[in-house]
């Protein structure tokens, strides 16, 4: 499940290296989810639910538009919209 | 690789085995409602459960496992409607035919192979492809 030509960027990679190089097996615990899957957010491949991007962005302490980035002008090249 | 990924891998290999067992038992014995006792290896593909302790399933795991069963159910039903038309186009509706029971017994385990296959593959491939 690709996502969507990564219109969803995150900062998950820098953010567990700030966090003392947290593993993707130690940040899987605290969102609650698999290896595999925070494996598959990092590589841009999955978009999480609104829950887990919670989840996620509360074991860094920090908010959500921290850990995802939108990319609108992404978003426009994909659906051809004019802004 | 994720743990419902190799059960997917499991149950594909299982699916593949029993086709190739249910040929070579057709093949050696020539006889086709003997070889319907290679569709006893579908059982393999509830070994996973067997487990004390199931792999616990997140939600990408669930996601993968709702579209992948909607691509199998897609498949059977376009097999099963044009399996339902072709053979009354090809034989004609009204043709009154004589099916010896395995007949009915390969279409129900058949059935569930595609299933079982197809289900298996589109996890696999959207393991794969993150």
């Amino acid at each position: 499940m690709p996502g969507k030509g990564e219109v969803v960027r995150n900062n998950i990679r820098r953010l567990r290296f700030d966090a003392g190089e947290m593993t993707q097996e130690q940040l899987g615990k605290l969102a609650g989810v698999t290896r595999h899957t925070i494996m598959a957010i990092e590589a841009g491949k999955y978009d999480p639910s609104l829950l887990l991007a919670f989840r996620i962005a509360r074991a860094f302490g920090k908010n959500v538009e921290d850990v995802f980035i939108f990319d609108s002008e992404q978003l426009a090249s994909i659906t051809g919209e004019v802004r | 690789m994720a743990e419902f990924e190799k059960r997917a891998r499991w149950n594909l290999c299982v699916a593949l085995g029993a086709v190739v067992v249910f040929a070579a038992l057709w093949i050696v014995t020539r006889k086709l409602f003997a070889s319907t006792g290679a569709f006893a290896i579908l059982g393999l593909s509830g070994m996973p459960f067997l487990r004390l302790r199931q792999p616990p399933s997140d939600e990408r795991d669930r996601e993968i496992d709702r579209k992948s069963m909607i691509a199998a159910m897609s498949l059977f039903w376009i097999l099963v409607v044009s399996g339902a038309v072709g053979v009354g186009l090809a034989l004609g509706w009204d043709t009154l035919v004589q099916v010896p029971v395995w007949a009915f017994s390969v279409v129900i385990w058949g059935g569930w192979i595609v299933i079982l296959a197809a289900k298996s593959a589109a996890s696999i491939r959207m393991y794969r492809a993150g």
